[in-house]
């Protein structure tokens, strides 16, 4: 019996009139990387920022190791989970190592000052987002896929076995892009609980351990890459003709786009295609 | 795969970048942290003996320890006349300490305010603050509260500058940011409304009153006595030694809202208790010295300009470079169109103004601007 990390019960939450997220039941595991996917507007990060606790759910709770988010200090809160949040803006010329030491934080009691052992850690992770030449440079001077890697490296400084990651390889390049997701499965193969939200679906079918799709609030499927991720279920829930086949060196899901009418379609022998007659 | 010549030269080029990242975007700090308090310290000494010994009556460095040990009852054997001692007792030392308490006061809240703001153009003048605080100060003046006694009127300007904050914190916030634009435009609202009371407030003034009302709108330490000294000391030293002690949770502000929680920064609590601490700054400031801008603005900029935005080290590091920059202000302001003197608000402006100018220009420059 394995007990869920981060666990979402029948979670609910809206802003105003609309009804952005429902019934959403959500277990994350340690050692495993969970990814969240669904169309823009899906609720992904809305999920994400009540798994996170910035906002307070509606309907349901949010379960952390077994307590719900409420009863933690945010102290408390900080040593245990962290968060990589989809936009960072900072104005101050911190340098890139300064940003990653602030990661320490949690770490760190009362006016106590960062140690050799916590430069050591950020270091350490600089090193694994490919960051560490960059530790000199002033953060606002960074490109944006750099300042994203320096802001990952924050996170991963934080040491929280619990970690959510709002679209962790937005504006990397595709190297960096799988070496964030090697990173991440690395974590997870360490024990960590990480869930990312992906708007890749690729990425999410080659290094998830699961992949949570989400659509129009609500959870509609949840299970192995290659259970979840069929033209079938994606065609749908993305609205647009979706051919899956198999990734040639790795064998996970496959992904690819189709076009929206014409020959192409019944050529690749689409059985769904009927659905989308436009 | 790379034949072994392209291997080679892709590292090549790999390690060639690095190295240019290393130099080209270096972080750019010019004075280490160990050095900055040493020299801060020089820089203030040095601001202090010349204000306490240029003027009118001349007064040397060593007559100035003389007289300061002679006050202890020790006699160093260094002549000075009588005059110079009751200069430098009753006239220049007051001065001396009121400009350090108000300078190092009004550039610690600036700092503040601009790691509560996440923006490097939030302080005291520019937003309201201290127009906020002289209003309150005008009207226990007007309204005859002042003559309560000695805390009334800090009072009451700490309640303007705190009414300010709130308001301009209400209206140029969104979405836990603040932008440039609307952070100024509220700032002219703010200014403009608590001009406006202070206008009104003239009109029902008396002829001595007024006088006391110009000299604050203006900025002066004219006024300077022990007394004064006395009643703003507790307000700007508790207030910039409990703000120094937030440095590291400011850093973990300016990063974000949202961020600093993250990292386990209860940011509601600290946010109120800066804004609250700047205000009560930037208020006894006010209540003795009147409208002195852009302190706040030029002082923290030097700072990080120097060694870096690490609010552990700024915020202390602006009570003693807002210290000496007030007082070489004051210094000016004194003996420039001797035996007549420039309002110490005007002078700091002259400075300020052509500053913030620079610093616009030099951020667009180098970030495209503040949009």
């Amino acid at each position: 019996m394995r007990y869920a990390a981060l666990q979402a019960r029948d979670l609910g939450y809206s802003a105003g009139a609309s009804r952005l997220l429902g019934g959403v039941e959500l277990e994350l595991y340690p050692g495993e990387l969970l990814a969240l996917v669904g169309p823009n507007g899906a609720g992904k990060t809305t999920l994400l920022r009540l798994l996170a606790g910035d906002a307070e759910p509606a309907e349901g709770e949010v379960l952390l190791y077994g307590r719900p988010l409420s009863d933690y200090a945010v102290r408390e809160l900080a040593l245990k989970r962290s968060v990589l949040p989809q936009q960072t803006y900072l104005r101050f010329a911190f340098t890139a190592l300064e940003v990653v030491l602030m990661g320490r934080a949690p770490h760190l009691g009362f006016g106590r000052d960062e140690g050799p052992e916590d430069l050591a850690v950020a270091r350490r992770c600089m090193e694994q987002t490919d960051t560490r030449h960059l530790e000199a440079r002033s953060y606002p001077t960074l490109s944006g896929g750099e300042q994203r890697r320096v802001t990952l490296a924050r996170v991963l400084a934080q040491e929280a076995p619990v970690m959510l990651l709002d679209e962790p390889t937005a504006a990397l390049d595709i190297r960096h892009q799988e070496l964030v997701m090697e990173t991440a499965r690395g974590l997870a193969a360490g024990g960590a609980a990480v869930l990312a939200v992906l708007h890749d679906l690729n990425l999410a079918a080659a290094h998830a351990d699961r992949v949570a799709v989400l659509s129009g609030g609500e959870l509609v499927a949840l299970g192995r890459p290659a259970e979840v991720m069929t033209a079938d279920l994606l065609s749908g829930v993305f609205d647009y003709p979706i051919s899956v086949t198999e990734h040639p060196a790795r064998g996970t899901p496959l992904i690819l786009p189709l076009p929206r009418t014409g020959p192409a379609e019944e050529r690749t022998g689409m059985r769904n295609a009927d659905r989308h007659p436009d | 795969m790379l034949g072994s010549t392209g291997a080679r030269a892709l590292k090549a080029l790999r390690r060639k970048r690095e190295v240019a990242g290393w130099f080209s975007g270096a972080s750019g700090r010019l004075i280490a942290r160990a050095a900055l308090f040493p020299l801060l310290t020089v820089a203030l000494v040095a601001a202090v003996l010349l204000n306490v010994g240029l003027g009118a009556v001349g007064i040397g460095p060593l007559e100035v320890v003389a007289i300061l040990a002679g006050g202890a009852g020790l006699d160093l054997g260094v002549p000075y006349t009588e005059q110079q001692a009751a200069v430098l007792w009753g006239i220049r030392l007051p001065r001396v300490a009121l400009g350090a308490l108000v300078g190092g006061g009004l550039a610690v809240a600036g700092a503040a305010l601009q790691g509560i703001f996440r923006n490097p153009l939030a302080e005291p003048g520019i937003i309201g603050v201290s127009s906020g605080a002289a209003l309150g100060a005008v009207a226990a003046i007007v309204f005859g509260i002042a003559a309560f006694g000695g805390l009334a009127l800090p009072f009451f300007a700490f309640g303007g500058g705190l009414l300010a904050t709130l308001t301009v914190y209400a209206f140029a916030r969104h979405g836990g940011r603040t932008e440039v634009v609307t952070l100024i435009l509220t700032g002219i609202a703010v200014n403009a409304v608590a001009g406006a009371g202070t206008g009104l407030l003239t009109t029902m003034a008396t002829d001595a009153q007024l006088r006391n009302i110009v000299f604050w709108t203006l900025g002066s330490l004219g006024g300077a006595t022990w007394p004064a000294v006395l009643t703003v000391l507790p307000f700007v030293g508790a207030g910039a030694f409990l703000a120094a002690r937030r440095g590291r949770e400011l850093n973990l502000m300016v990063l974000g809202e949202s961020e600093a929680q993250h990292l386990g920064v209860s940011t509601e609590r600290v946010r109120l208790a800066l804004i609250a601490l700047a205000a009560l700054i930037t208020g006894a400031a006010v209540s003795v010295s009147g409208i002195i801008g852009f302190v706040g603005l030029v002082v923290p900029h030097l700072i990080r300009l120097l060694s870096g935005p690490d609010h552990r080290t700024l915020l202390p590091a602006s009570v003693l470079g807002g210290a000496a920059l007030l007082l070489l202000a004051d210094l000016a302001a004194r003996t420039l169109v001797i035996p007549a003197e420039l309002p110490l608000g005007v002078v700091t402006a002259f400075v300020g103004g052509p500053f913030f100018l620079w610093l616009l220009h030099r951020t667009r420059k180098q970030h495209g601007g503040w949009g």
